[in-house]
């Protein structure tokens, strides 16, 4: 077949010029430690990575919600156990109280009791480390218990106005409660509102009635079904922190559960990308040599080819 | 004409001549571009009768002709005109997937980092520095989607003055051609010889304007030459040449369409399926399969953000208990397809505050309940989107868009490949090649030292007629 004398010396040209634009792209990509350079390299693997990145940053959220809840519930927690604790003193001190004792005894049982009082009173109006009060369910601004003492109904300027929160996902809750999302659609319930505790609906006030037994105490009347009354009421406290003890100690165990769910997933996610976006530098450097070797051999080709002419040969 | 045995090597020399003229010819145009090579025709001069027998006459040069195929030559136009479609069609589209694609430019962080921020608020709903983080957050996706509407927009600007700017082009190239035509038709007519250069320099012409324009080149019998585009609306006619401007689209008056203005004042636009070819073919179709959605894509997006978030937004209150307002611009008056969503929307709310987390009424600054519901449209699924979540369809659109400019890619590639065999095939048959000239040199050499001793015969043969003489 015939042949022009451009296509003749220029033949090689295709070649070089491929070679030099395959090197450009893998020094790039050596470089940028990353395969594809824009989206259109491999539309598909892209699109599949910018979804799992996506993924990966919910879940990273996910996974901050996640530490921020266990901080609340922990926090709860300690607060709680120390409540709890301070119930169960009151109640042995009154338990300790009998009406056949001296004033003088009784007397320093109640200064005693006033001293649980006050610091029982002092944990249900806890501020976390924001200056949230964190048992006054939405209204963390104001300082939800306030109690004058000596059988003064307690004051609570807490939520309790709204009797049930809804969660988001349906889930329902004492009013006052807020929920943080731990994972697609997951919601755990991250306060809850101390007023059940201190003034459950229809019961005693806990607050009131250890005000009254201060006063009561050392006076001439009290009587052993006084007494009996008041622990009565610590009781009925006691077992309802506990079953918001036990609510908490539950979300936690689940909050654990989901936390190394989520890491596992984080770490398999993560992996994901990097396979799909990361490039094999090994690879890279072989493929790179190859490409070196054939531009060398075409340059040659080149070189040898452009000396041959007839011209040469005349005159 | 001297005959005779002197005339027939004079005959000689001079077709020798014509043969190395040729030749010097073909060899000094080798980097000439659209030049085909040329070839004397030569043939034997009329024979003589003397009684006897028919004596020859010598040779004599009966035309010079270009070499060429019509087939070959059409099919480098077909291939180059698809290759400029590609190239032009591919740098766009790259152009474009590099923006919406990139992590930088691209949505898809900034709106991770806001949904992320509205989680930060849930969890701590008084906090002032969350709040801060959610608006700041806010307003840089909002920017974002400015920055790539405004982006795109100047894509669009760019398309408009580059279609502009060829049709220029395209007119000057036009009316060279029917110049050049002009003249080709003159010369040939008074010679009755093919006007072999001006023909390459036309065609070349034509080559150049198949770039910017697919074009039907058309040959007619009596010589006149004619240029069609689109669905066959003459360019060139002869001596006569229609001129192209560019006027604003009928549906999108923002962009641009070369058009085509035709006797009697008429201007007919010439669209994407009229203009399969060339730069302008490119920019046509760059500009309806991927700027046009992309743009109305982002329109779309920011309208179904900025309503959907405002819609839960005013469902809530804020820190003080007040009806929560439009977080966003509110662009619920916008008409579809929403045109201008994109550079119109922006984060509206500047005192942190004033974000609606709450979902009641009363003095409540811990609740969170609106706040995580306004978390939710990260994963809620929009009528408005076609029913899938705001990520997935930006997704969709850097999706379609890196397919379509992989694909241009790819054209680009198996154009390439296909112009540069269509062309490697023409110059097989056009092209000059130079050890073939030197071997054409050395032929009519040796055909002039021939016809030049074939002379000196004669000389000789005079010279002894006459020594007889003396």
């Amino acid at each position: 077949m015939r042949i022009d004398s451009m296509t003749y010396f220029t033949s090689s040209l295709a070649g070089i010029q491929s070679n030099q634009t395959a090197i450009s792209r893998l020094n790039q990509q050596i470089a940028t430690g990353l395969t594809m350079l824009a989206t259109k390299d491999d539309p598909v693997t892209a699109v599949k990575a910018m979804e799992l990145s996506n993924r990966i940053a919910m879940r990273t959220q996910y996974a901050a919600n996640q530490d921020k809840a266990e901080l609340d519930l922990n926090y709860e927690t300690v607060v709680m156990e120390e409540m709890s604790s301070a119930m169960i003193q009151a109640r042995t001190l009154l338990v300790g109280v009998s009406p056949s004792q001296s004033v003088s005894a009784r007397n320093v049982n109640a200064e005693q009791l006033k001293g649980v009082f006050n610091h029982l009173l002092g944990l249900a109006n806890t501020r976390d480390p924001s200056g949230n009060y964190i048992f006054a369910g939405y209204e963390t601004a104001t300082k939800p218990f306030v109690n004058a003492g000596g059988g003064v109904p307690t004051d609570y300027y807490g939520t309790s106005q709204i009797p049930v929160a809804i969660a988001p996902d349906g889930t329902t809750a004492p009013g006052g409660s807020r929920w943080s999302e731990l994972d697609v659609g997951r919601y755990i319930q991250v306060n809850d509102n101390m007023d059940q505790v201190i003034r459950p609906i229809g019961g005693s006030d806990l607050l009131q009635e250890l005000g009254e037994a201060i006063v009561n105490l050392p006076g001439a009347t009290i009587t052993q079904t006084d007494i009996d009354g008041y622990v009565a009421v610590l009781d009925t406290a006691i077992s309802k922190l506990g079953l918001i003890e036990h609510r908490v100690a539950g979300a936690l165990t689940e909050l654990t559960d989901l936390r190394a769910s989520t890491q596992a997933l984080l770490l398999n996610e993560k992996n994901a990308l990097s396979d799909m976006t990361q490039v094999d530098q090994a690879a890279a450097i072989v493929e790179l040599q190859s490409r070196q070797t054939s531009l060398e051999a075409i340059s040659r080709a080149y070189s040898l080819t452009s000396g041959l002419s007839l011209f040469n040969y005349l005159g | 004409m001297a005959t005779g045995i002197l005339g027939i090597a004079l005959s000689g020399l001079s077709a020798a001549q014509a043969g190395i003229r040729t030749t010097q010819h073909n060899i000094s145009n080798i980097n000439t571009e659209g030049f085909r090579r040329q070839e004397v025709d030569y043939s034997a001069l009329n024979p003589q009768f003397d009684g006897t027998a028919f004596f020859g006459t010598g040779v004599g040069v009966s035309t010079v002709r270009s070499l060429y195929s019509q087939f070959q030559d059409s099919q480098v136009l077909l291939n180059q005109g698809q290759l400029s479609r590609n190239e032009t069609y591919a740098t766009q589209a790259s152009q474009i997937d590099k923006l919406v694609g990139d992590a930088n430019s691209g949505l898809t962080s900034a709106m991770d980092a806001f949904f992320g921020a509205i989680q930060t608020v849930a969890n701590d709903p008084t906090s002032d520095a969350a709040r801060q983080v959610m608006l700041s957050s806010g307003r840089n996706l909002a920017g974002r989607i400015n920055s790539l509407d405004t982006t795109l927009k100047n894509i669009r600007d760019d398309g408009n003055r580059e279609i502009s700017a060829t049709v220029t082009r395209i007119n000057t190239y036009a009316s060279q051609i029917a110049a050049m035509s002009g003249n080709i038709a003159r010369a040939e007519a008074s010679t009755g010889q093919p006007a072999n250069d001006l023909r390459d320099q036309r065609d070349q012409l034509v080559a150049e304007l198949n770039k910017l324009i697919n074009v039907t080149p058309v040959q007619q019998g009596d010589g006149a030459f004619s240029l069609f585009v689109g669905s066959g609306q003459p360019l060139v006619l002869g001596s006569s040449v229609s001129t192209m401007t560019s006027v604003p689209d009928v549906t999108n008056p923002q962009f641009l369409v070369p058009a085509l203005s035709l006797a009697g004042g008429e201007t007919r636009p010439l669209d994407s399926s009229m203009l399969s070819g060339g730069k302008l073919g490119g920019l046509l179709a760059v500009r309806e399969d991927v700027l046009l959605p992309a743009m109305q894509d982002l329109d779309t997006f920011a309208y179904e953000l900025a309503t959907q978030f405002n819609a839960q937004h005013t469902a809530g209150f804020d820190i003080a208990g007040v009806p929560g307002g439009d977080f966003f611009t509110n662009l619920s008056t916008l008409p579809s397809p929403y045109t201008g969503a994109a550079g119109q929307i922006k984060a509206i709310i500047t005192d942190p505050n004033k974000i609606a987390a709450s979902a009641t009424s009363l003095d409540s600054p811990g609740d969170n309940g609106n706040a995580l519901l306004l978390a939710d449209l990260q994963t809620k699924q929009i009528p408005g989107l076609g029913t899938i979540t705001f990520s997935s369809f930006y997704s969709e659109l850097v999706a379609r868009t890196a397919t379509l400019a992989s694909e241009a890619d790819i054209g680009v590639a198996a154009y390439e490949t296909l112009t540069s065999q269509a062309r490697q095939a023409q110059q097989a048959i056009s092209g000059v090649n130079l050890d073939e000239e030197a071997a054409n040199l050395i032929r009519f050499q040796q055909a002039y030292q021939a016809s030049a001793k074939a002379m000196q015969v004669a000389s000789s043969l005079f010279d002894e007629l006459i020594g007889i003489l003396r």
